[in-house]
C-alpha cells in the first residue's frame, strides 16, 4: 500500500473546514473591514460622503504642512565623549540572564542608548540569543518602570506608595535593621532567584555579616525549580553536553525551548544535528512527554505518554540498561509501549560513552534514576557543572511555613516575585502583613513589591556593571551599555544598583563598581598568568565579556543555621564538584515513585513554561506577546491544550471557553487549544500569563479581554497556583482535573494559517517543504530526489512535461553584436550577489530570528486585535507544518496519525526572487529588482494598492493598515501595545537607520538591506572587497542553532558560496520551484533519522 | 529691391552675434586653467599641509603671532627632531629641553600650553615638518588667490554675454524700427497715389481692406485658445513654482541661537571644516561641534568679546576672568538648516571620505557664508543628477577593482555612481 505524506498547518486545514477553505482563497479577506474602533457596529462605517470630506480635509492638511515646515533643531553635546560619533554605533559586550537562561551578548549602541543585541561569539552560548533575550532591550525602555524608591503609607484608611528619597529610604531602613540587631533573634530573609553573581552573593554575604545578631538568610528559589536534579546530582546540575551525545533521550525536559541553559543547549545539539555531503551522520534524539514542546517537535521519535507514566518509562529504561550493564534491576510496574523502552535503551547503550538522558521532572526520585541511567551510559556530561539554577523547595516551603507562623520579622525580595511565581500566593500575601519590614528590589510595584513596605527599584542588566557565573570557571560580565535612565538628579529619578543598596546598608562607602574590581583583583586576576596588571586583565575582561578560569571557585561566606537554628556563617570555597550522588536510596526512590505516580482515568494537567513567554517576567512585552508560540502559533494567550480524541470524546472545540478545575487548587476560565502531539489523557496550560501587575501592555483592557471576564486586567491566565507540592517538592503536574465547558466561546489569535501559501500544498505540497530519511540519504545509488528529498516538479505542455525553466515568461540573459546587454534581459548580477540559505535540518524553531527582525526593522506590534485580522507586520514567520503519514489519499482518513504528528519548521521571508511577480503589478514601481540580487520596497513610492501581496506566492508582504506609530489614542489597540512606536522611552529602542513606516504603505523583509549599505561602507572606508565578517542580516546572527547562512554568492570565499558549491548538486532546492520564480533563498532539505 | 537688402542685414547681424557668443564660450574653453602646484614638489608636504589645516591651524596663523607663535620659517630656528618631539607632547618634551621649557614659560600666559598630539604618527610628522619648512604667510596666500585669473573669470564671462545680449536686441529693435518706417513710408507712397489716382487694382484693395482687429478678439475661437493657453501657462507656473517647491527649503536661513560665521572661521581663519565637525569622515552624521570644541580656542582668544559672554561663555558656563567652568552647563540649541525627509538615508562618510567630494559641492560657498543657508536643493533630482554624472573615486580603492574591470568591459563610458547602481531605490530608502 502506497505510503504518503501529508503537510498541514493545523486542524482545520486538516479537516478542511468551510472557513479556513474560505479564508485560504483570499489574500485580505474582504468581510475584515477596516475599522478604526472594533466596538462600533456595522451601521457606523465610513459612507462615501464622509470618505470625501475627509480627503478633502486631508489634501487642505497636507497643503497646510507643506507651507510650514517645522523648525527643527539640532543640539550637540556640551562635551563630546571621545568614542562617540552620532550615526556610528558602538558595541559593548555584556551578559544577559533571566529565570536559567544564560546568554553572552554583543550590544550595539547608537548615540549612547542600546538599539539592538546580537551574540557574542566568544561566550559558552557561541553567538546566538534566545527570543527573550532579544526583546530585553524593550524591558530598559519600559515607562512603567518606577523613576523612584517608595514608601508604603497609610491615608485615610488606605495604604499607598509615595516617592521616598533614597537617603530616607536608608535611613528607615537601616534604623529598622539595627532595631533588630539590638533587640536579637529576630530574622530576615532576602528571598532570591537564583543569584549567579559570585560578587553579588559576596555583597550579600558581607551585609549578613555586617549584622550577626540577626538571623539572615537567603532563600534561594527558582520560578520553575530544578531542585530535584540538585538532590540526585550531588548540588550541582550536571553540564549537558548535546554536541558530543550521538544518542539524546529526552523525557519532559524542553532542553532547546526553556530546561535549564536552551540557548547553550540548542547551539550545541544542532551542530550534530547537521548533515552536509561530506558529514553524513546526526544524532539520534527520543522524546517521551506529554506536552508538545519545541524540543519533542525536533525529535526523531516523540512518544506522548502521561506525566503518571513518566517514572515508570524512566525505570522501565534504567532497567533494560541496568541489564546490559550488568546491574541488578528495580521492580515497578511495565510500561504500555515496552517496544519503544528497549529500542531507546539498544540505541543508548550502543552509542555508550556519546549518550545522554535529560529529564524535566523536578522529584529527586525521579532524577535519581536518570542520573543512575547517564552514569550507566557514561553520558556527555562536562565536568564543570552548571550553576544555571540553585533554588532550593526546601528553603521556599520553610519560609512560606515561618511566615505564615509569624516567624519572620524582615523580608528583602532580590528580583524574586513569589507571589506571583510560586504556588504560595495567598500565604505569603497574608504572611508579609505580619512582617516588620519587607523590601523589594523590583522596578515596578509588581505582585509582590505591592505588598512590600519600600520598593527599591535596581538597574535595568543594561545599565548595571555586574558578574555572571552560568558554569564553574566561566564568568561573564555584565556591563553598562547607558546611563541608568531612571538615576538622574535632573529630572529627580532615584535608582540604584541592587547591590549598592546592600552595601549602603551595610554602611560601606565603596560603590558596588568598585567592590565588583576589587572583587576580581582579590579572586580571578591571580587565577591567570596571560595580564601582568590588573588593569589590563580587567580591561580585556570587560572587552571579551567573558573570562574562564580553572581551578577552585572564589571563596565566599555561607550562611547556614545550626541544629538550634542559630546562623553558622562559614567561610568556604565555592567549588563545586559534579557527581552522580546516590542522594537517597533506590529502595527509597522507587517507595516514592510508586506511592506518588498512580495512573487513574482521570485527567491529568501539565503547568509549563513556554520557550516565549518563560515564567512570566516578559508579561509587558509586546515583542514577546506578540510572538506567536512556536508549536500552536498562538500570541497574546494561553490556552487549555488538549489532545485531538480528549477533544472529541468532550465535544470541544477550539476556542472553547471552559472551567478548569483542580480539586482543592480552584478554578480558572480558559480558551481550549486542540493541540495534536499531546497526550491522550492529558491537558496542559503555559506559566507566566495572568500577571496583574506588570505594566501599561500586561494590564491593557481596551481590546484585549481577559478570558476570566472583561473586567480582569491582565493578558492571559495565571495558573502558578496549580503548581503541586509532592513530596515536599515542587511538582508541575497534577492528576484529577476537570473541564467544564461554559457554553461561551473565546478567540485565539493564531497565526499558524495566516498568509496561507495558498492551494498549493494540497498535493502534498513536495515543493514547499522538502524531506528524506537518513538512510535514503546515504545510500548513494538512490537518485537524487529520492536520495535527498528534492523534487522538481514538471509542468505539462502540449509538448509533453518539461522543467519550469523551459516555460519561462522571462528572457535568458541575452546579448547583441557589441556585447551589450539586450533589452529583454532583467537581472544579472556581476559584482554582489546576496543570498540565503536555510538548513531547515537545523532549524529549531525557537523564534529567536522574528525577535530580532522586529528589532532590527522597527517592525511594530498590532495587538491581538489586529492578528485576529491576520494583520500581524512580522517580515520574518516560521511556518509549522505537521506531517503525518497515511495509507489513503485524502486528509480525511489521517485521524490517527494526526494525533502525534511529526513537525518542520520552515522561517519563511522574502524571497528575493529574480522574476519577482510582484515587481511586474506595481503600478508605481514601488518594488524594484536591485543590482544586487535584492528585491527592494520603496516606502515613499508605494500607494497601498496591495497588488504585489496578492501576486506574492509566498505571502511575505505586510500592509500597514493603520498608523501603528505616534498612535497616541489609548483607545487604538496599537497606542498601547505598540510602545516602541508611541511611548517617548520606549521610542529609543527604534533602530535610527531604518524608517518607521507610515499608514497606506507595503513592506517586507530588506535582507536587512541597511546592514548591506553599513557592511560596504565600512568595507570601501578601509579600501577593501566587503566578507562575511562585514555584513550579516538580524536573523542569521542571532540563530542558536546557525540554519541561517547570509552572505555574497558571488564572492568564492563567502560561506554561502560554499556552502552552495556543495548542496546545489544536492539539498539545495526553491520553495515553488514550479513556478520559477528564481528566489535568492534557498532552503536545504530536511534529513530525518527515521 | 530694397526688402531683399534688408534681410540679408538682418542675417548678417545675426550670423556676427553668434560668431561672438561662440567666440566667448570658445574662448572659455580653450582658456589653460592653471592649478596652484605646491612648490615643495613633494607628496609629503601636500599631506602635511592637510595635517596643519586639520589640526594646527585653529590657533597658528601663518605670518602673524599675534595669538600663538608664527610657523613660518620654522624650521630654519628648530631642527626636525626637536619639532617632532615638541609637536607629540610638548609639556613632557619640556621637561628633558630647556629651549621647550622656555618657550612655554614665554607663551604661557598669553596662549596656554599646546596641547599633545600623541596620536600622530612619525610619517604623518615628518610630513607636517617638510610642510612648515615651506609655509609661506597667510596673508601672501591670499593675496595670491585674489589675483588668480580663475576667480575673475566667470565675471567676465558674465558681462560678456550681456553685452552680446544687449547688442543682439539693439540691432533687432533697430530692424524693427527700419521696418516700421519702411511700411509707413510704403503706405504714405501708396495714399499718395490713391490721392493721384493712379493707384493699381490690387494694390487699392489692400489699402481699403475693411478688417477690424476687435471682431478676431471676440471671436470664441480665439478667446478659447487664449483662455487655454492661459490656463496651462498658469498650471505650469504653478506647478514649477508652487507644487515642486513644496518641502523644498533652498536658501533657508533660519536665526542661530548664535550668530556663528563661517566666513570668519572657515573663510578668513582657515579652520578645516574636519576641526570642528568631526564625523565628517567616519560617520552617518557630520556633527554640530559641541561647546568644548569651541572652546577649544576660545578659551584663549576674543574672549573680551561680549557676544561670545552672551552665548558660548553662558552655555558652557565659562567665566572668561578666572578661566573656570561652573557647573551649570547648557548645551546649544542650534537650529537644524539642512533636513532631509525620514525616508531618506545619507550618510556623510560615504561622500566625503569614500567619495572624496568637497563639502562645498553640497553645502555651497560655505566660506563666504555669515551665517550658514540652504544652498542646494537637496531633492531627490538634485541627489540623482549627481549620482547621473559624478565618476566614483575609485582610485586606489580596492573595494571597487572588481567593479572597474567589470565596468571596463562593458565599455559604457565613465563609471559614474549610476553605473555602480546609484540610482537603485534601496541605495538611500529603507
Amino acid at each position: 500500500m502506497k505510503q504518503t505524506k501529508k503537510y498541514w498547518k493545523g486542524l482545520e486545514e486538516l479537516n478542511s473546514e468551510s472557513e479556513f477553505v474560505e479564508r485560504a482563497q483570499s489574500e485580505f479577506p474582504e468581510y475584515l473591514s477596516v475599522k478604526e474602533n472594533s466596538d462600533q457596529d456595522d451601521s457606523s462605517e465610513t459612507s462615501r460622503r464622509d470618505f470625501l470630506k475627509l480627503m478633502g480635509f486631508s489634501v487642505a492638511a497636507a497643503s497646510l504642512a507643506a507651507c510650514d515646515a517645522p523648525v527643527k533643531k539640532v543640539i550637540p553635546y556640551i562635551n563630546k565623549p571621545e568614542n562617540v560619533d552620532p550615526g556610528k554605533a558602538n558595541w559593548y559586550a555584556t551578559s544577559y540572564v533571566n529565570g536559567g537562561s544564560y546568554c553572552g551578548l554583543l550590544v550595539k549602541t547608537r548615540e549612547g542608548r542600546p538599539v539592538k543585541i546580537e551574540g557574542n561569539p566568544d561566550s559558552i552560548t557561541r553567538g546566538g540569543v534566545g527570543s527573550q533575550a532579544l526583546a530585553s532591550i524593550l524591558n530598559l525602555y519600559d515607562s512603567s518602570r518606577l523613576k523612584n524608591f517608595q514608601q508604603k503609607v497609610e491615608k485615610d484608611g488606605k495604604s499607598d506608595f509615595q516617592d521616598v528619597s533614597k537617603a530616607d529610604a536608608d535611613k528607615q531602613i537601616i534604623a529598622k535593621l539595627k532595631e533588630f540587631a539590638k533587640a536579637g533573634n529576630k530574622k530576615v530573609r532576602i528571598v532570591t532567584e537564583t543569584i549567579l553573581s559570585p560578587s553579588t552573593k559576596s555583597v550579600i554575604a558581607d551585609f549578613i555579616k555586617k549584622y550577626p545578631s540577626i538571623d539572615i538568610q537567603t532563600v534561594v528559589y527558582d520560578p520553575i525549580s530544578a531542585s530535584g536534579i540538585l538532590k540526585a546530582n550531588g548540588g550541582t546540575i550536571p553540564s549537558y553536553n548535546f554536541e558530543k551525545a550521538e544518542t539524546i533521550v529526552g523525557f519532559s525536559a524542553d532542553f532547546l525551548g526553556t530546561f535549564l541553559s536552551p540557548i547553550e543547549f540548542t547551539k550545541q545539539y544542532a551542530q550534530n544535528r547537521k548533515v552536509s555531503t561530506t558529514k553524513k551522520t546526526m544524532s539520534k534524539h527520543f522524546q517521551f512527554e506529554s506536552v508538545f514542546t519545541l524540543t519533542g517537535a525536533n525529535a526523531d521519535k516523540r512518544f506522548a505518554i502521561k506525566p503518571s507514566e513518566e517514572p515508570y518509562y524512566i525505570i522501565a529504561l534504567y532497567n533494560a540498561i541496568a541489564s546490559k550493564a550488568g546491574r541488578s534491576s528495580v521492580s515497578a510496574k511495565t510500561v504500555k509501549n515496552t517496544e519503544a523502552v528497549s529500542k531507546v535503551a539498544d540505541a543508548l547503550w550502543s552509542s555508550k560513552g556519546k549518550a545522554l538522558v535529560v529529564a524535566g521532572s523536578n522529584d529527586e526520585a525521579v532524577q535519581f534514576f536518570v542520573a543512575q541511567i547517564n552514569e550507566m551510559i557514561s553520558a556527555t556530561i562536562d565536568t564543570n557543572p552548571s550553576l544555571i539554577k540553585q533554588g532550593s523547595d526546601d528553603s521556599l516551603l520553610q519560609f512560606v511555613e515561618d511566615l505564615s507562623a509569624k516567624k519572620i520579622d524582615g523580608v528583602i525580595f532580590n528580583n524574586a516575585n513569589p507571589v506571583y511565581n510560586t504556588p504560595f500566593s495567598k500565604e505569603i500575601t497574608k504572611g508579609l502583613k505580619n512582617v516588620e519590614l519587607t523590601i523589594s528590589f523590583a522596578d515596578r510595584a509588581e505582585e509582590t513589591a505591592s505588598e512590600c513596605d519600600f520598593i527599591c527599584p535596581g538597574y535595568h542588566y543594561l545599565e548595571s556593571w555586574g558578574d555572571v557565573e552560568p558554569k564553574q570557571g566561566t564568568v561573564g560580565i555584565v556591563q553598562p551599555t547607558i546611563s541608568p535612565i531612571f538615576d538622574l538628579e535632573s529630572k529627580g529619578f532615584e535608582n540604584r544598583a541592587i547591590q549598592d543598596s546592600f552595601l549602603a546598608w551595610s554602611e560601606s562607602d565603596v560603590s558596588y563598581y568598585t567592590y565588583l574590581q576589587n572583587f576580581w583583583k582579590e579572586n580571578y586576576f591571580s587565577k591567570q598568568t596571560k595580564e601582568v596588571t590588573f588593569d589590563k586583565f580587567w580591561f580585556n575582561a570587560v572587552r571579551n565579556g567573558e573570562f574562564t578560569y580553572s581551578g577552585a571557585a572564589p571563596e565566599i561566606s555561607t550562611v547556614t543555621s545550626d541544629s538550634t537554628g542559630t546562623p553558622v556563617i562559614t567561610e568556604a570555597n565555592s567549588t563545586m564538584s559534579f557527581q552522580y550522588n546516590k542522594g537517597i536510596s533506590s529502595s527509597e526512590a522507587i517507595s516514592k515513585i510508586k506511592k506518588f505516580y498512580k495512573e487513574s482515568s482521570e485527567l491529568e494537567l501539565i503547568v509549563f513554561e513556554n520557550s516565549t513567554m518563560g515564567s512570566g517576567t516578559f508579561a509587558n512585552n509586546p515583542w514577546i506577546l506578540e510572538t506567536p508560540d512556536p508549536i500552536s502559533k498562538v500570541t497574546w494567550d494561553n490556552y487549555v491544550a488538549v489532545s485531538i480524541s480528549d477533544a472529541k470524546a468532550k465535544n470541544l472545540k477550539q476556542g472553547d471557553l471552559v472551567d478548569v478545575v483542580l480539586k482543592g487548587k480552584g478554578t480558572v476560565v480558559l480558551p481550549v487549544l486542540v493541540q495534536p502531539g499531546q497526550a491522550k489523557g492529558t491537558v496542559s496550560v503555559a506559566l507566566g500569563f495572568g500577571r496583574t501587575k506588570a505594566g501599561k501592555v500586561a494590564e491593557q483592557l481596551r481590546l484585549y479581554k481577559n478570558p476570566a471576564g472583561a473586567k480582569v486586567k491582565a493578558v492571559g491566565v495565571d495558573v502558578y497556583p496549580f503548581v503541586n507540592v509532592k513530596h515536599s517538592t515542587l511538582s508541575y503536574s497534577a492528576s484529577g482535573v476537570l473541564i467544564i465547558p461554559t457554553g461561551k466561546t473565546f478567540p485565539l489569535a493564531q497565526t499558524q494559517t495566516h498568509h496561507t501559501i495558498m492551494g498549493r500544498d494540497t498535493e502534498g505540497g513536495e515543493t514547499i517543504i522538502q524531506e528524506a530519511k537518513l538512510a535514503d540519504f546515504n545510500n548513494a545509488s538512490l537518485p537524487k530526489d529520492q536520495r535527498t528529498g528534492v523534487i522538481t516538479k514538471l509542468i505539462g505542455t502540449s509538448e509533453g512535461a518539461v522543467t519550469p525553466e523551459k516555460v519561462d515568461l522571462w528572457a535568458a540573459p541575452v546579448r547583441d553584436e557589441e556585447g551589450k546587454l539586450a533589452e529583454t534581459i532583467i537581472h544579472e548580477y556581476k559584482d554582489h550577489h546576496w543570498g540565503m540559505v536555510i538548513d531547515l535540518n537545523s532549524c529549531t524553531g525557537c523564534s529567536a530570528c522574528i525577535v530580532s527582525c522586529n528589532s532590527e526593522n522597527n517592525v511594530p506590534v498590532v495587538g491581538k486585535d489586529e492578528v485576529l485580522r491576520r494583520r500581524e507586520m512580522h517580515w520574518l514567520r516560521i511556518d509549522r507544518y505537521y506531517s503525518s503519514e497515511t495509507t489513503d489519499q485524502g486528509f480525511g482518513a489521517m485521524e490517527d496519525p494526526a494525533e502525534n504528528p511529526k513537525v518542520v519548521f520552515q522561517p519563511m521571508m522574502c524571497q528575493h526572487c529574480d522574476h519577482a511577480p510582484c515587481e511586474t503589478v506595481c503600478p508605481v514601481a514601488a518594488t524594484t529588482h536591485s543590482s544586487e540580487g535584492l528585491n527592494q520596497m520603496t516606502y515613499n513610492r508605494c500607494i497601498g494598492t496591495r497588488y504585489c501581496a496578492n501576486n506574492c506566492p509566498y505571502k511575505v508582504r505586510r500592509f500597514n493598515w493603520f498608523n501603528y506609530s505616534d498612535t497616541l489614542d489609548e483607545d487604538r489597540e496599537a497606542g498601547v501595545v505598540n510602545v516602541s512606536m508611541n511611548d517617548d522611552l520606549g521610542k529609543m529602542v527604534l533602530n535610527p537607520d531604518v524608517v518607521v513606516r507610515a499608514r497606506g504603505t507595503m513592506e517586507k523583509c530588506s535582507m536587512c538591506v541597511q546592514r548591506i549599505q553599513a557592511g560596504k561602507l565600512k568595507s570601501k572606508m578601509e579600501g577593501r572587497r566587503t566578507s562575511d565578517d562585514d555584513i550579516n542580516t538580524a536573523c542569521a546572527s542571532v540563530c542558536p542553532a546557525d540554519a541561517i547562512t547570509f552572505g555574497d554568492m558571488n564572492n568564492p570565499e563567502s560561506k554561502i558560496s560554499k556552502v552552495l558549491a556543495e548542496e546545489n548538486a544536492d539539498r539545495a532546492y526553491d520553495v515553488l520551484s514550479e513556478l520559477n520564480v528564481k528566489p535568492n533563498v534557498s532552503y536545504l532539505s530536511k534529513i530525518r533519522n527515521n | 529691391m530694397e526688402l531683399k537688402n534688408i534681410f540679408k542685414n538682418v542675417r548678417k547681424a545675426l550670423f556676427i552675434a553668434s560668431l561672438s557668443v561662440v567666440s566667448v564660450f570658445g574662448a572659455n574653453a580653450q582658456e589653460p586653467t592653471e592649478e596652484a602646484v605646491a612648490e615643495a614638489g613633494a607628496g609629503n608636504a601636500e599631506a602635511g599641509q592637510a595635517l596643519f589645516e586639520a589640526n594646527c591651524t585653529s590657533c597658528h596663523q601663518l605670518g602673524s603671532d599675534a595669538s600663538y607663535p608664527d610657523l613660518v620659517g620654522i624650521s630654519k630656528r628648530r631642527d626636525n627632531t626637536w619639532l617632532k618631539q615638541w609637536i607629540k607632547n610638548p609639556q613632557k618634551f619640556a621637561e628633558t629641553d630647556g629651549d621647550a621649557a622656555d618657550l612655554i614659560s614665554e607663551w604661557k600666559a598669553k596662549s596656554g600650553v599646546m596641547s599633545s598630539f600623541s596620536y600622530l604618527t612619525d610619517e604623518e610628522l615628518t610630513n607636517l615638518t617638510s610642510y612648515l619648512a615651506i609655509a609661506k604667510p597667510q596673508a601672501a596666500e591670499v593675496e595670491v588667490k585674489d589675483g588668480n585669473v580663475d576667480q575673475k573669470e566667470p565675471v567676465q564671462d558674465n558681462s560678456q554675454m550681456t553685452m552680446v545680449l544687449a547688442l543682439v536686441l539693439v540691432a533687432l529693435a533697430l530692424i524693427v524700427v527700419v521696418l516700421l518706417l519702411m511700411y509707413s513710408a510704403i503706405m504714405k507712397n501708396l495714399k499718395d497715389q490713391e490721392s493721384a489716382g493712379s493707384l493699381s487694382a490690387d494694390n487699392a484693395e489692400y489699402v481699403n481692406q475693411t478688417h477690424s482687429i476687435f471682431k478676431v478678439l471676440k471671436h470664441p475661437a480665439f478667446i478659447g485658445t487664449v483662455a487655454i493657453i492661459v490656463i496651462l501657462l498658469g498650471a505650469w507656473w504653478g506647478l514649477q513654482n508652487v507644487i515642486f517647491k513644496i518641502g523644498v527649503d533652498t536658501g533657508y536661513h533660519p536665526t542661530q541661537p548664535i550668530p556663528f560665521s563661517h566666513k570668519l572661521h572657515a573663510g578668513d581663519m582657515e579652520i578645516d571644516c574636519n576641526y570642528c565637525h568631526t564625523g565628517v569622515r567616519k560617520a552617518k552624521h557630520a556633527n554640530v561641534p559641541s561647546g568644548s570644541i569651541c572652546m577649544n580656542c576660545h578659551i584663549k582668544i576674543k574672549t573680551e568679546s561680549d557676544i561670545l559672554k552672551s552665548t558660548l561663555y553662558r552655555a558652557m558656563d565659562f567665566n572668561p576672568e578666572t578661566g573656570e567652568f561652573g557647573p551649570n552647563q547648557k548645551p546649544i540649541e542650534w537650529i537644524r538648516v539642512h533636513n532631509l525627509p525620514d525616508h531618506v538615508y545619507f550618510n556623510h562618510s560615504q561622500h566625503v571620505q569614500v567619495a572624496g567630494l568637497e563639502c562645498e559641492e553640497c553645502h555651497g560657498p560655505v566660506k563666504e557664508m555669515g551665517t550658514v543657508y540652504q544652498y542646494s536643493t537637496l531633492t531627490m533630482g538634485w541627489c540623482i543628477d549627481c549620482h547621473r554624472n559624478k565618476v566614483i573615486n575609485s582610485k586606489g580603492n580596492e573595494y571597487y577593482d572588481n567593479l572597474v574591470e567589470l565596468h571596463n568591459e562593458s565599455g559604457e563610458g565613465d563609471f559614474t555612481v549610476e553605473k555602480n547602481g546609484g540610482l537603485e531605490c534601496a541605495r538611500c530608502h529603507y
